[in-house]
């Protein structure tokens, strides 16, 4: 589904060029749960944004669904926003203008879903996820558990081929860690390639693969060691 | 800085308009006895209306001083009028043309106080052939009175008034110049009393054709009503019992000549009607409403990117008093820079007016009224429009500011910044379209028909009263090839200040039905030079030798008002004041008082040569530059004791409407301000609120949407404001707008087109302005939008 190769990402001021990222090559297959690890300012975000097509490298190959990305245009990049990539960010950006329930139904308005179909799809992710009591407040009346909890729905909700998660639980308590948590593992068994960030050991045992990255370069890359539960 | 920008531009605006507002709402009132002081008006009853004067009969004054000795003062003017001046002592001096000439009575400077430079004040007028100069004048004639003016008392000019006399004047007294700003403005006076020995047919003329102001002063205790009331039996002793049926005596204060226009513009001045200063008044306030409602908007806005730092401070124990108050000195602080600036802008900008309308005489300067004002205003903004933002923001509580993303903060202040907007963008539009409208019917005033030929026309004085001379004249003119046409008549056919009036009635019908009229004394070449248009008969006909008239040549209101047709007109006799004649030709209506007011019965025809003051000279378009010059050599071989002097028609017609020029250059000026603060702040809005929702505009277009759907989110966002406050402006606006034309004559009427405009004309600033911007994020990676901080 992806493959790296030699990428490099690099900001220039006059002077100097400062490598974030330098010659990563990474392959990531349909149905993996890659966990990306390392210290702060590794590039660990750098990363996962332009496997998401957030950002562009600027050197280096990237092919997405065997598809170079660079010829990727603006058009297609957004229909692939829609279909087949999800986003969980740290810091949940939800839309404050919207109520939890309209924040899950945008990426659906935005695929064309019609009414009766999204209604249930919504509605669904609500059931799954146990906010049914909170779907009219705004973000802003939610806990951080709680607002991640609809950054999730309303990542998944269209049902994306990909899950990419910066730090999903970096600002949860533990407990509420693990229901995100939960629910990922839930969802690769399903079939749902994920790549998330973290901090946390625990959290990256979930995952079937760890990606450690050092100063912009990939420094281990191992397969998780089979766990009981 | 946007703040700033438009903070200055709209205290300017309304500095500018409210410095205007004042000094045409100011005249007459600095005189001591201003407000104790009367104009005597006269009304006169018609079969189908009253016609409004404000001069009267030259007899009055001495009528009232003494039935009402208990009146202070009462004094009779004649004038003013134009003559030619010469010093006799220099064999040099060029004749000067002075058209402040007016004569006046001992008791004038009693009333219109003013500063005596040199000469005795009680006695200064006593001689029949003294003059009183003022400053400005005695330095024109005398250039030695700038080092002594004393020296110029005693010394004589000539004056000639063309067609009434000419005569040395000892001058007795020299005094300051008047203000600009007074209704009744002279350069010398002359006294009345020369005027009575001069014509004495005229001064002691109760009848009506012969007319001067009059003013009165009361006795400080004294209600004018006392008088008004006094006046019916007082006129009955006087008048004619003709005249004592029709007119009736008012008094008008001396403090409203200026600002209305019941009774018409006073011999050379102007009025400008308080209908105009009060638009314009409301104009200036909506425009400082529209740049507080955006400084308001602009801060709040602002004041949200602060939310962190009221977090910090209240965390290190601010209490919300002084955060109100920290805001509010921001506020102030810049309030006060825009104030600095507004008022070295309006100083330049009222300079500029002066210079561009030096036909009324504005004098515009900063003074300590302006300072005062703009005090009040810096402190009014300042609560209008810090208050609200620093009681907002303060409000936050700490923990909140601190932590939430930063538009978190905004969600509560939402709906009211959203009618903000909507307040905003409606005033914007009321203005907008209230712009255009004045705008349009100035426009439809200016260009409407006249009813005659305009263009290409040069009008000159005619000093001789003599046909063959002119008969040679007009010979000696028509050599010119390019000199199509040449007319002497009494004037042009808009007269404006100058009027003959009259009455008149068909001879078969009885002396009750005659109506009120206005004469033009002409030759035979007047129809064809302005091109007026023939409906029936004949052209003007010559007088007889004796000076006896032959025709008339009406206009269409005048048969209209006798029930006649153009054609059943033609051979009725008509009876007037002088006499009487058949009709022998009818023309087409068209403006011949003024565009102001409505077209009035007009009789044309040729009389005594006495009045035939003005030459129109039809010239072949494009030709005027070489045409000038041949003109002016011609008047100067015929009439060489007198000062030449051309102008142009249209310039003249220009001339009368200076007011109207006046109005639209303001309304135009505050348009186009209202237009740059409304985008500024518009622009400041949309810059801003996309940059509170650059990371929404990111997070969309991570879950899918394109950039056109994002676009159409936010323009739906602002097409719903516009919107709002299209359907709040609308009627707001036609109601006021169509009020306002109601006191025009001529007026346009307003459809739904032009508010349609002014809409379009916001949603393609907005469109602009917020496209500008939004392209910038919308074009770029969206991590770009969605890195924290
Ligand atoms: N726009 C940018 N300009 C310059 N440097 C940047 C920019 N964005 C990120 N960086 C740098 O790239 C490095 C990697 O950042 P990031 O990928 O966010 O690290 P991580 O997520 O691993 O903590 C950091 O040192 C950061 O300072
Ligand atoms: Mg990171």
């Amino acid at each position: 589904m992806i493959q790296l190769t030699n990428l490099d990402k690099y900001y220039s001021t006059k002077f100097t060029r400062t490598f974030v990222l330098k010659g990563i090559d990474l392959e990531i297959k349909s149905g993996e749960f890659v966990t990306i690890m390392g210290p702060s300012g590794a590039g660990k975000s750098t990363l996962l944004n332009i496997i998401g097509m957030l950002d562009e490298a600027s050197a280096g190959e990237y092919l997405f669904m065997d598809e170079p990305v660079y010829k990727i245009k603006e058009r297609k990049r957004s229909e692939l926003h829609k279909h087949h990539i999800g986003f969980v960010f740290q810091a949940y950006h939800l839309i404050d203008e919207l109520t939890v329930y309209e924040n899950i139904e945008t990426p659906l308005l935005y695929k064309g879903i019609k009414g009766k179909e999204r209604k249930s799809m919504v509605a669904d992710m609500l059931d799954r996820f146990n906010i049914v009591a909170k779907k009219d407040l705004f973000p802003e009346q939610l806990s951080g558990g709680q607002q991640q909890l609809v950054g999730v729905a309303r990542a998944i909700v269209g049902q994306p081929k990909l899950l990419l998660a910066d730090e999903p639980t970096g600002n949860l308590h533990t407990e509420q860690g693990h229901i995100i948590m939960d629910i990922f593992k839930k969802l690769n068994q399903q079939g749902m390639t994920i790549i998330q960030v973290t901090h946390s050991e625990e959290n990256a045992q979930y995952g079937k693969r760890i990606v450690q990255l050092v100063d912009g370069m990939v420094k281990s890359d191992d397969l998780v060691a089979a766990e009981a539960g | 800085m946007i703040n700033i920008l438009g903070m200055t531009l709209g205290i300017s605006c309304a500095l500018v308009i409210l410095n205007f507002v004042r000094y045409e709402s100011g005249f007459d009132h600095h005189y001591q006895l201003a407000d104790r002081t009367f104009r005597v008006v006269e009304q006169m009853k018609f079969q189908d209306g009253v016609k409004y004067l404000n001069t009267t009969a030259y007899p009055l004054a001495n009528a009232l001083r003494s039935e009402f000795p208990q009146l202070q003062y009462v004094t009779q003017t004649h004038g003013p009028v134009t003559g030619i001046i010469n010093n006799p002592d220099l064999s040099q001096f060029e004749p000067f043309e002075d058209h402040q000439i007016l004569f006046v009575d001992n008791f004038y400077l009693q009333i219109f106080n003013t500063d005596w430079l040199h000469g005795d004040p009680v006695t200064a007028l006593n001689d029949l052939q003294s003059v009183v100069l003022t400053r400005s004048q005695a330095y024109k004639y005398f250039p030695e009175a700038i080092s002594n003016g004393r020296s110029v008392l005693g010394r004589t000019i000539n004056i000639k008034v063309p067609g009434e006399f000419e005569e040395q004047f000892k001058v007795s007294g020299i005094v300051a110049d008047p203000p600009p700003n007074v209704t009744f403005r002279y350069s010398m006076l002359l006294p009345y009393t020369f005027y009575e020995k001069q014509d004495p047919y005229a001064t002691g003329n109760w009848s009506g054709n012969y007319q001067g102001t009059t003013f009165l002063t009361l006795s400080p205790q004294q209600q004018p009503h006392e008088i008004e009331k006094l006046l019916p039996t007082f006129k009955s002793k006087y008048l004619s019992p003709e005249d004592n049926r029709r007119k009736s005596y008012y008094l008008q204060p001396l403090t409203d000549i200026h600002n209305d226009g019941t009774y018409g513009s006073a011999p050379g001045s102007y009025v400008l009607s308080s209908k105009y200063l009060y638009a314009l008044t409301f104009l200036a306030l909506l425009i400082l409403i529209l740049a507080a409602a955006n400084f308001v908007n602009l801060t709040t806005a602002q004041a949200i990117n602060r939310a962190k730092e009221v977090g910090v401070r209240k965390t290190i124990g601010s209490t919300r008093s002084q955060l109100i108050k920290q805001f509010l000195c921001e506020t102030f602080v810049i309030t006060l820079i825009s104030a600095m600036l507004a008022l070295s802008l309006t100083s330049t900008t009222l300079s500029s007016i002066n210079e561009l309308l030096g036909l009324i005489k504005l004098q515009l300067s900063i003074d300590n009224f302006t300072i005062v004002v703009t005090a009040g205003l810096i402190l009014g903004v300042t609560f209008l429009a810090g208050l609200y933002p620093a009681i907002a923001i303060s409000r936050w509580n700490a923990l909140k500011a601190l932590n939430t993303n930063l538009s978190t903060g905004a969600h509560n202040n939402t709906p009211i910044r959203k009618s903000l907007v909507v307040l905003q963008f409606a005033i914007c539009q009321v203005l907008l379209g209230a712009t255009l409208i004045v705008a349009w019917q100035l426009k439809f005033m200016n260009n409407k028909d006249l009813g005659f030929e305009q263009q290409e026309i040069v009008n000159l004085p005619i000093p001789e009263y003599d046909l063959e001379r002119l008969e040679a004249f007009r010979t000696r003119l028509q050599q010119n090839p390019y000199i199509q046409q040449v007319s002497f008549a009494s004037g042009v056919p808009t007269s404006h200040n100058l009027k003959l009036g009259t009455t008149f009635r068909l001879k078969s019908r009885p002396e009750e039905s005659k109506l009120p009229a206005e004469m033009k004394v002409t030759d035979q070449h007047y129809l064809e030079t302005y091109q007026l248009e023939m409906l029936a008969g004949t052209g003007v006909s010559m007088a007889k030798n004796d000076g006896q008239f032959t025709g008339f040549v009406v206009n269409k209101n005048l048969v209209d008002l006798l029930g006649l047709s153009p054609q059943e007109a033609i051979g009725q006799q008509i009876v007037i004041n002088e006499g009487e004649a058949p009709i022998i030709g009818v023309v087409a209506d068209f403006h011949n008082v003024s565009l102001r007011d409505d077209i009035e019965p007009c009789l044309i025809f040729n009389w005594y040569p006495d009045f035939l003051w003005e030459a129109g000279i039809k010239i072949l378009p494009g030709r005027s530059i070489e045409t000038l010059e041949f003109i002016e050599q011609s008047w100067k071989e015929f009439f060489p004791q007198s000062v030449y002097r051309f102008q142009f028609f249209q310039d003249y017609l220009n001339g009368i409407y200076a007011t109207e020029k006046l109005l639209l250059t303001f309304v135009n000026a505050g348009a186009v301000l209202a237009i740059i603060i409304g985008c500024l702040g518009l622009y400041g809005l949309i810059v801003f609120s996309t940059s509170m929702r650059i990371k929404e505009i990111g997070v969309r277009k991570v879950l899918g949407a394109s950039s056109s759907q994002i676009i159409n989110l936010f323009s739906a966002e602002y097409i719903k404001l516009i919107g709002m406050a299209f359907i709040i402006a609308t009627p707001l606006s036609w109601i006021a707008l169509n009020k306002w034309l109601d006191g025009f004559v001529y007026r346009i009427d307003i459809g739904i087109g032009i508010f349609l405009l002014t809409l379009l004309i916001m949603l393609l600033v907005a469109a602009i302005s917020a496209g500008f911007r939004m392209w910038k994020v919308i074009g770029s990676n969206p991590v770009n939008a969605l890195r924290s901080e």
